[in-house]
């Protein structure tokens, strides 16, 4: 059966890795620290419960996304859904004329597999998901990301109908769309 | 008809679970005739594939993201406190 390493390496062994995975997630440097802080203890408090099933770093993983998925639920209780709903609304005034046609061009988007082997493609669609209203930008980590189900996005984002939870990330997808497209493919860069 | 803002909805719906038999046939219509929207499908789908491997670029090195050396040792010494502390 695996064994654990020596815990007091972890930070120095897992330590970046699980910071990018927070920062990424939670945008805020200095909340995805003290996460990585949780992570660790509670891999400490936990590390009897380790199967082997899966590497260490996965493992270490799966424990600061639980971590993460806490936080979430905690600053999402403090957002009136209302509201956020409403804000969502305002990229199709932009976009859609009065008859619900387009009234932007979408440009066509040339050998977009090229743009995934330059660095800085990603640093841009990085950029686009944290200038997504917060809500948004977590339901693209949740579900765009990590995968999870509608169920449990609705349930930790306090979505109230799954019907809501389809039109936010009709607007989060439209929102990065517009955002990769102004900022990287329609320059004709690659 | 499908107007492109509903066929915008449509679109994201399509990438999360397959559509029933009549919209999936509507919006078929709508794509057939409308080029901008036929681009909008395209490129949600990439976005959607693009975003899957982020997941996987978290775990690579990346000289850019980094916890600090001051991190670190704030991070170990609240580890250490919480060792001195546990029963």
């Amino acid at each position: 059966m695996a064994k654990l390493s020596d815990p007091s390496t972890w930070l120095d062994t897992y330590g970046d890795t699980l910071y990018r995975h927070a920062l990424f997630r939670l945008q805020d440097a200095m909340l995805a620290e003290e996460v990585v802080q949780e992570t660790l203890l509670a891999a400490l408090q936990s590390r009897n419960n380790f199967a082997g099933k899966s590497s260490e770093k996965t493992w270490l993983i799966g424990i600061l996304k639980h971590k993460i998925i806490d936080h979430i639920r905690k600053s999402v209780r403090e957002l009136p859904l209302d509201e956020d709903l409403r804000e969502f609304d305002s990229i199709c005034d932009e976009v859609f004329d009065g008859k619900g046609y387009w009234k932007i061009e979408i440009e066509q988007w040339n050998d977009p597999r090229r743009s995934l082997e330059q660095e800085q493609f990603w640093r841009t669609l990085e950029n686009c998901v944290s200038r997504l209203p917060a809500r948004l930008a977590t339901l693209f980590v949740l579900r765009e990301v990590d995968g999870l189900d509608s169920e449990s996005i609705c349930k930790e984002l306090q979505i109230s109908s799954t019907n809501n939870l389809w039109v936010m990330l009709s607007r989060m997808r439209m929102r990065l769309r517009d955002c990769l497209g102004r900022h990287w493919f329609d320059h004709g860069t690659v | 008809m499908l107007n492109c803002k509903n066929t915008s909805d449509l679109a994201s719906r399509s990438l999360d679970k397959k559509l029933p038999w009549s919209k999936r046939w509507a919006l078929r219509m709508h794509i057939f005739m409308c080029h901008r929207c036929r681009r909008y499908l395209r490129q949600l789908r990439l976005i959607k594939q693009v975003a899957a491997l982020l997941a996987q670029r978290l775990d690579e090195d990346n000289a850019n993201v980094y916890l600090s050396a001051e991190a670190k040792v704030r991070i170990q010494n609240k580890l250490d406190e919480n060792r001195a502390n546990a029963p």
